[in-house]
C-alpha cells in the first residue's frame, strides 16, 4: 500500500516536472523570439531619400508653414510630425512655438518624418530621379488624391508641388530653393 | 445570389451596429478635449469659457447650438500687473483662402465668433488679424483658436506659450476699434 502510494506520488511529480520543463521551455522560447524582434540597428533596413542639406534648407521651412501648424501636421498625434518655429517643438529642447528659429535637431527629425513615411516608395523615387513621385503619399495627400483630414493643399505644379517634386528629382539646389520660395511668400 | 449562413449574418450586423456606435459622441480626439474642459461655471451664454477651444461643442461633432465656423477669446495684459486680461471690443478680420475677408467683435469677456451657417464656404487656410496684430503662421483647418492658442498652465506659465502652444492671442491695451464699439484704433 505504502510503495502503491510512493510511485503514484513519483509518476505525479514526475508529470508535473515535465508540464513545468515544458512551460519553462515555451517561456524562454518567447522570450527568445521576442528579443529577436527587436533589431538593433545593424538589423534596420536602410532606405534611402533625397538630399537631407536640401531639405532642410528648402523643403522644410514649406513644410513647416504650410502642413506644421500646431492643428495640423504640428501634433504629436501626426505619423508625419513636422516641428518648426511656429508650430510644435521638438520634447527635448525647450522652445516655445513662436519663439526661437527651427533647430537643426527640428530639421533633422522633419526629414526623418518625410522620408521614413513611406520608405520603400521613397527609396524607388530615389532610383529613378523623382520620376514615381507621384507614387508617394507625401505628394498624393498634399495633392488631394489620397483621404487627407486637411485636404488638398496643392494643384499639380503649383509652387508648393514643385517644392516636394524638385527635392524629389534631385534638382540643383538653387531650384528647389526658388520653388519652395515661392510657394512660402503667400503664407506669409 | 451569394448564400449567406446565419453566422455571418449576425456578424454582418455586429459591425453594422459597432459602426453606428462609432458615429455617436465615441470619437477619441474630440471626447478627450471635451473631457477634459472644466465644468460650467455660469449660464452658458456668449460670455462663457473664454480661452476654451469653443468648436469642441459648437460643432457638429460637440452638438452645441449655434455651431460655429471660427471662435475664440481675445486677451491684453494688465499694464499694473501684466495678469491676462480679456480684451473686449476688439476688431479679429478673417481671411479665408478663397472669398473676402470677414470680421467679429469680441465682447466683455473678450470671446468673438462667427457662426457655421454664415460662413459655410469658408475656406483654409486661414490668415487671422485680432486688432492690429497679424498672425505670424496660418490656420491650417481648426476654427476654434484656443486650441493652439492654450491658456496658462503649470508647464506654460505667462502667456501660456509652450511647446504645442503659441500662448494666449494677445493685443496691446487699448487695440480696439469703433466699428466694435472701441475708441479709435
Amino acid at each position: 500500500m505504502k510503495r502503491n502510494v510512493r510511485e503514484r506520488l513519483r509518476a505525479a511529480l514526475g508529470r508535473r516536472s515535465h508540464a513545468a520543463l515544458g512551460v519553462l521551455a515555451t517561456g524562454l522560447f518567447g522570450l527568445g523570439f521576442g528579443a529577436s524582434s527587436c533589431v538593433g540597428e545593424a538589423g534596420l533596413e536602410a532606405y534611402g531619400c533625397p538630399n537631407p542639406a536640401v531639405f532642410t534648407a528648402s523643403v522644410s521651412p514649406y513644410l513647416e508653414r504650410r502642413c506644421g501648424t500646431l492643428d495640423c501636421h504640428g501634433q504629436p498625434t501626426r505619423p508625419m510630425r513636422i516641428y518648426g518655429q511656429l508650430g510644435l517643438r521638438h520634447p527635448v529642447e525647450n522652445n516655445v512655438s513662436g519663439g526661437a528659429a527651427t533647430t537643426q535637431l527640428e530639421l533633422e527629425s522633419n526629414y526623418a518624418a518625410v522620408c521614413n513615411l513611406d520608405p520603400a516608395a521613397m527609396q524607388q523615387v530615389v532610383d529613378d530621379l523623382g520620376s514615381t513621385a507621384d507614387k508617394l503619399l507625401l505628394v498624393n495627400k498634399a495633392r488631394g488624391l489620397e483621404r487627407h483630414k486637411g485636404g488638398k493643399i496643392v494643384n499639380e505644379q503649383d509652387p508648393g508641388d514643385l517644392c516636394i517634386l524638385d527635392w524629389l528629382g534631385r534638382k540643383d539646389a538653387a531650384t528647389v530653393a526658388a520653388s519652395c520660395a515661392a510657394a512660402i511668400e503667400p503664407l506669409k | 445570389m451569394v448564400p449567406v449562413s446565419k453566422g455571418q449574418t449576425a456578424l454582418a450586423l455586429v459591425f453594422v451596429v459597432l459602426g453606428a456606435a462609432s458615429c455617436n459622441g465615441n470619437d477619441p480626439l474630440p471626447q478627450e478635449v471635451i473631457d477634459g474642459l472644466p465644468a460650467e461655471s455660469g449660464s452658458p451664454d456668449a460670455l462663457h469659457r473664454p480661452g476654451q477651444p469653443c468648436l469642441s461643442c459648437h460643432s457638429t461633432y460637440g452638438g452645441a447650438a449655434p455651431e460655429f465656423a471660427i471662435a475664440g477669446t481675445v486677451y491684453k495684459e494688465d499694464a499694473m500687473t501684466g495678469a491676462l486680461a480679456s480684451a473686449p471690443n476688439v476688431k479679429v478680420e478673417i481671411f479665408d483662402s478663397a472669398g473676402p475677408s470677414r470680421f467679429a467683435c469680441t465682447n466683455a469677456a473678450g470671446n468673438f465668433y462667427i457662426e457655421k451657417e454664415k460662413w459655410a464656404d469658408l475656406t483654409y487656410p486661414l490668415k487671422v488679424r485680432a486688432g492690429t496684430r497679424s498672425m505670424n503662421s496660418i490656420i491650417g483647418r481648426d476654427g476654434s483658436c484656443a486650441s493652439c492658442h492654450k491658456l496658462p498652465s503649470d508647464d506654460r506659465p505667462g502667456t501660456g506659450a509652450g511647446r504645442d502652444s503659441a500662448g494666449v492671442v494677445l493685443v496691446e491695451d487699448g487695440d480696439t476699434d469703433p466699428i466694435c464699439g472701441g475708441g479709435a484704433p
